[in-house]
């Protein structure tokens, strides 16, 4: 069928494809304002178990293109199969979650068919005028959120973040046909080949699940309050996390940024201190359940994000902090060893 | 361009390491494999059938995993996983092992089938079943195909 709305789950291979399910339930939406099906595409080496969940979540229908030369993603390899894909069966949008491997496949895919691709979109519509995917995006830096439409070129492409829509239940009674393509060949060449892939240690991933986060920002490194940020994740038993300029100068690692380029957190508390709010940084909290910002300008965006607001230098307020919830915690220590 | 089958969420049979949620199978001179839909609720998969041995000669007719005529004493036994459909000698003809897969079921099929001519025309193994395309018989006609099954 012409004109379909298609999810890529470029991650068949690694074992993680949540995005792909989350985007199942966006494309289903947008199908149905089309008049047209969402389909899900997966490529890998083994594929059965990812074309049954794809299905329970809501694939229309699923095309798989499977063999050994697929069973880690080659980007040219991919691509090739993608674009293949795309001019056979013709489908009107195309999302892919932004992982690493979603987005470099996005952009060459994007590239290769000569057609527009918003990158970490935030959400999806369609004009009813038009029937043009309205993609809300982040532009600019960050600084705004663009409305991109994609009006002469097709297949209109997107990617977005994991976390960004929620994923339909899982439909045992959920049927689908599968289109089981034939081999492609794999005659391209890399010029590259992955050697070993390593999960990452068990705490660069414990951010994105964690119940409390402690978050810096620019004003904390810049006031040399950073060690009492340190102090208070401790005294909670909080996760770190900070701004890109912390990265920058080197105090915490890639792995602990948050925000639009880095990690998204949804703690139930989060702390975050000395961040002024930008919107790069802010689309990463916003799945917080609750956010106590400290900073000493009463004008930063970051007030406008929190649930309590605490105007004041961070160098006065953390120590205090700290105390407060040491003393609390060796109360409840007391009362628990007395029974 | 490719292979189109009908894919379950919940369970599925193992074809040619492709899955499909129904397996019929047929020939002109009575061979018949059924591989029936598993329900959510379900977990151990049913066949239907008539199989013939290596001479030719009439093995078993099964309904649902009902042995309906049985010549030469075959038993299906349950097994931790599924079952086996054994011979007399203790040899397994055919059996099933369900295994699980992401809140679903995987089903594949071991042994082999033999035609009314003694043509060995089905076999299962890791890959799941072989046998030749010409006799599936398409979901398209499926319910036709059930109804005169019934019927006989």
């Amino acid at each position: 069928m012409k004109g379909e709305v298609w999810v890529v789950d470029e991650g068949a291979s690694f074992g993680e494809n949540r995005v792909a399910l989350e985007l199942l339930s966006k494309g289903r939406e947008l199908a149905r304002k089309l008049g047209t099906r969402c389909c899900a595409v997966v490529l890998g080496c083994d594929t059965r178990e990812e074309v049954m969940e794809l299905i329970a979540h809501g694939a229309e229908m699923v095309y798989v293109a499977q063999g050994p030369h697929l069973s880690q993603f080659r980007p040219r390899v991919y691509t090739e199969v993608v674009c293949r894909l795309v001019h056979e069966f013709q489908p009107e949008i195309i999302l892919l979650g932004a992982t690493d491997t979603g987005r470099e496949l996005a952009a060459r895919v994007a590239k290769r068919l000569e057609t527009g691709l918003s990158a970490d979109c935030l959400d999806l519509e369609i004009d009813e005028e038009t029937g043009n995917l309205v993609q809300l995006a982040p532009a600019f830096g960050g600084r705004l959120l663009a409305e991109v439409i994609c009006p002469e070129r097709r297949p209109q492409m997107a990617t977005v973040r994991p976390g960004t829509f929620p994923q339909l239940p899982y439909d045992p009674e959920a049927t689908a046909p599968v289109l089981y393509l034939d081999a492609v060949d794999a005659e391209l060449e890399e010029g590259w080949e992955i050697v070993a892939m390593e999960v990452a240690p068990e705490e660069d991933r414990e951010l994105e699940s964690a119940s409390v986060v402690v978050s810096a920002g620019a004003g904390v490194a810049e006031g040399g309050a950073f060690h009492l940020v340190v102090e208070l994740a401790r005294a909670l038993g909080a996760q770190l996390g900070g701004t890109r300029p912390l990265v920058q100068r080197g105090l915490l690692p890639q792995e602990r940024m948050i925000g639009q380029t880095g990690r998204a957190v949804r703690p139930k508390v989060l702390i975050t201190v000395g961040t002024s709010g930008a919107l790069q940084y802010a689309t990463g909290i916003r799945g917080s359940e609750f956010i106590i910002a400290i900073d000493k300008n009463p004008t930063a965006p970051i007030f406008d994000e929190a649930d309590l607001g605490i105007l004041g230098d961070a160098n006065d307020i953390l120590p205090r902090l700290v105390s407060a919830i040491s003393s609390v915690r060796r109360e409840n220590d007391l009362e628990a060893a007395h029974g | 361009m490719g292979e189109l089958k009908m894919v379950s969420a919940y369970h599925n049979y193992l074809v040619r390491g492709r899955l499909q949620r129904e397996v019929i199978l047929k020939s002109l001179g009575g061979f018949l494999f059924h591989a029936h839909r598993v329900e959510p609720m379900e977990r151990v998969p049913s066949i239907s059938g008539r199989f013939f041995d290596k001479k030719g000669e009439l093995v078993l007719i099964i309904r649902k995993n009902e042995l309906v005529e049985n010549p030469q004493g075959l038993a299906l036994i349950p097994m931790r996983d599924g079952w086996s459909l054994i011979s007399s000698s203790m040899e397994a003809i055919l059996s099933c092992q369900v295994l699980d897969a992401k809140g679903g079921l995987i089903t594949i099929l071991r042994g082999a089938l033999h035609d009314e001519r003694g043509q060995e025309v089905l076999k299962g193994g890791k890959l799941g079943l072989e046998f030749p395309p010409e006799l599936e018989v398409s979901e398209l006609v499926d319910r036709e195909f059930q109804s005169r099954e019934a019927g006989r």
